[in-house]
């Protein structure tokens, strides 16, 4: 064996070492990303309206209106950033900047744009006229690779430079003005849209094309987010089924019952034609491009690009719970426990969950906290959003109390375990029940995040 | 009452604003706010708003009123000082114009506190949350027993009061009937432009949460004219403060 062979088993051997406990930690749990360190100037400058609004003013709008786009953009801006909706100093913006970095090599944009990522659950991205481009950790999740999340990157970096937040704008104003007129206001205004659209498609070929990055990708992001992908399926009959309560057939929702929860508002539709159209022309524009050779899935490690989609799947658990959004969260996490059975953050995210579903459904109060209805693409979620729906009081009760004692077994040491054991027994059956559990926590986690709550409640005893 | 939580009394009926003569009022609170209220020292407010029309946005036709932050600032030291009057330390956190020394605190914890509240109400009041069915009707009986969670509660030790609130004044819509829906929760400022429409009033609130008891404990609902001068604001803010420590 030569030296340079061995040298080469010792590197493989260490960054198979360094690389394991990132996934090893998301096997076994997951801590939800917590902001930490300074706030960065790029982030506070955008709360304190310090952003700079620069654009070739081509439509001639007047000075009035002007201002008028500079204080939208300002607000709307200030209002996403000051609200605690983007993240700072953490492995996704780290990772989506570095994508960035990529597409904007050698461009004089580099320091016109600033990439950011969302807690957005919707699978989309966003460009602001100052620069500023957000992709929600929906899409994040649902990419499939580096080179999907590169062309999403440069399809908004596209409508950047080609102004199409002022033009969208601009073109309303003058229309509003009279100077464009049309019988068919809605018709112009999908037209108008679907040609920024395509302009930023093809411009985002180019950009990928010169960074080596597989475009063809493109037409598969278009397909994620019409919903057109592979979805996995979830067992909630088995997960959800205890010694206490078991989830029969019949408690299901007969498909053509559960369709009732899925899309299909006209609005939706039409969004879902418009992205049909521009997929249909992406792939028309790429059959005509000679193939390049070397064009890359992954210019970055590929484990850095699935550690960072399971971390942005993790997180549309947690923010979904913090939205009180609890179907979704509790959907989600089951969809991740086909990965992770054992992920100890998600088994007691569900519990989480399933108590406040409960507490709604104790209030007869289901039906209105639905907030994915009609917006469901998943056959499997609209399943569960149906049968969580139409559960009886008595048996949700037994579900869910059988389902946390049974994962307590397993968490009981944990302090969200516990506390969820305490809340849901309170619930369930009565205080004098739940003040063992109470007790407990106040006695093993007096620096815990409920301990106040659990003391007030011992205090009300 | 047995359950604490089933503790919501609407104590003061819908009245006019007589002492400024600027609109309407609306104020619930709950037993435990009652009896601590009185003793309220400290109230931590989350990013007070503070949104008056600058000019209107063509981008909707007119019916959304562009909003700007100017007089924030003179608004913030009314709120404090109006506090301070009525012996209480109102310590405002997150403010874009005037904290300098963003720290992560405010992310991790009071904006999503924020948002938890505004959902909570939103909850609590299900105006809106499913306008597709109009089956569903929007229902003021189910404010007992929905909860802040209760992980906000460990806040009460970090910043030494268990009492945070939002405030701010800002535009909110009116209903079908041109009428304002008591303490709803699209009434409340949102943050999202398209609850904003030109059937607005303006509205000066403050809502606040005891964390320890994962409770929103005090409601108030105040409906002004759009035109109300700072003398005006000052004595609507005043007499807030005085109903908060009656």
């Amino acid at each position: 064996m030569t030296i340079r062979f061995q040298l080469l088993i010792v590197v493989f051997c260490m960054s198979s070492f360094l690389s394991c406990p990132m996934f090893g930690q998301l096997i076994d749990d997951y801590s939800p990303i917590a902001l930490k360190g300074e706030v960065p100037a790029e982030f506070l400058k955008r709360i304190k309206n310090n952003v700079k609004l620069e654009y070739d003013n081509s439509l001639r709008i007047n000075s009035t209106q002007r201002k008028q786009f500079d204080i939208a953009t300002e607000h709307a801006l200030r209002k996403i950033f000051q609200n605690g909706n983007i993240y700072f100093n953490d492995p996704l913006t780290d990772y989506v900047r570095k994508v960035g970095d990529h597409i904007l090599y050698n461009s004089n944009l580099k320091n016109d744009i600033t990439f950011f990522v969302s807690r957005f659950n919707t699978p989309n991205a966003t460009t602001w006229q100052d620069g500023t481009i957000i992709i929600n950790i929906g899409l994040l999740a649902k990419l499939e690779n580096e080179a999907q999340l590169a062309f999403a990157l440069a399809h908004e970096v596209s409508h950047f430079i080609q102004q199409h937040p002022y033009l969208q704008y601009g073109r309303f104003v003058k229309k509003k003005e009279g100077t464009t007129t049309t019988n068919q206001p809605f018709v112009q205004n999908v037209d108008r849209t679907l040609i920024y659209e395509l302009e930023a498609d093809s411009i985002a070929v180019d950009l990928l094309s010169k960074a080596n990055y597989n475009y063809h990708e493109g037409s598969k992001v278009l397909r994620i987010l019409k919903g057109d992908y592979e979805k996995e399926s979830i067992d909630f009959m088995s997960y959800l089924s205890s010694d206490k309560f078991e989830v029969t057939q019949k408690l299901l929702c007969k498909p053509i019952s559960y369709r009732d929860y899925m899309e299909s508002d006209d609005v939706n539709q039409k969004a879902i034609l418009l992205t049909d159209i521009r997929q249909r022309r992406l792939i028309q524009r790429l059959s005509r491009i000679d193939i390049q050779p070397n064009l890359r899935l992954y210019i970055l490690p590929e484990r850095l690009f699935q550690k960072v989609k399971a971390i942005a799947h993790f997180e549309m658990v947690e923010q979904s719970f913090r939205a009180s959004n609890f179907l979704r969260s509790t959907y989600e996490a089951l969809v991740l426990l086909n990965t992770y059975p054992n992920n100890k953050y998600l088994n007691i995210k569900i519990c989480e969950n399933l108590y406040y579903l409960n507490s709604y459904n104790e209030m007869s109060i289901m039906n209105r906290i639905f907030f994915d209805q009609k917006r469901i693409e998943d056959d499997d979620y609209a399943d569960f959003c149906c049968f969580i729906n139409k559960m009886e009081q008595n048996d949700m009760r037994k579900m869910v109390s059988g389902l946390v004692k049974k994962q307590y077994q397993s968490y009981s040491s944990d302090d969200r375990m516990l506390i969820t054991m305490a809340k849901t027994i309170e619930a369930v059956h009565d205080m004098k029940y739940a003040k063992s559990y109470y007790e407990r926590y106040v006695k093993l986690f007096p620096e815990g995040e409920h301990f106040i709550s659990a003391m007030k409640k011992l205090e009300q005893l | 009452m047995t359950n604490h939580f089933a503790s919501f009394l609407l104590i003061i009926s819908v009245t006019l604003f007589s002492a400024c003569n600027t609109g309407r009022v609306y104020i619930d609170q709950t037993d435990s706010f009652e009896i601590a209220g009185k003793d309220i020292k400290h109230i931590i407010s989350i990013s007070p708003n503070f949104n008056l029309p600058a000019t209107l946005d063509p981008i909707i036709t007119d019916k959304r009123p562009v909003l700007s932050s100017r007089d924030a600032i003179w608004f913030y030291q009314t709120l404090t000082d109006n506090a301070k009057n009525h012996g209480i330390y109102l310590q405002i956190e997150g403010a874009a114009e005037t904290i300098e020394g963003y720290n992560s605190n405010y992310f991790n914890y009071l904006a999503p506190l924020k948002r938890e509240i505004l959902q909570v109400l939103s909850l609590q009041d299900f105006e809106d949350v499913n306008p597709q069915n109009p089956d569903v009707k929007p229902t003021k009986k189910h404010q007992n027993g929905l909860i802040i969670s209760s992980h906000y509660s460990h806040l009460a030790e970090k910043y030494g009061t268990p009492y945070f609130a939002i405030q701010g004044i800002s535009f909110v819509p009116k209903n079908e009937n041109g009428e304002q829906e008591l303490l709803m929760a699209a009434a409340l400022p949102t943050d999202n432009l398209s609850f904003v429409t030109v059937n607005v009033e303006t509205v000066y609130y403050t809502v606040i949460v005891d964390v320890s008891l994962s409770q929103i404990v005090y409601r108030e609902f105040r409906v002004i004219k759009i035109n109300s001068n700072q003398k005006q604001f000052n004595a609507i803010i005043n007499d807030s403060f005085s109903t908060i420590i009656k």
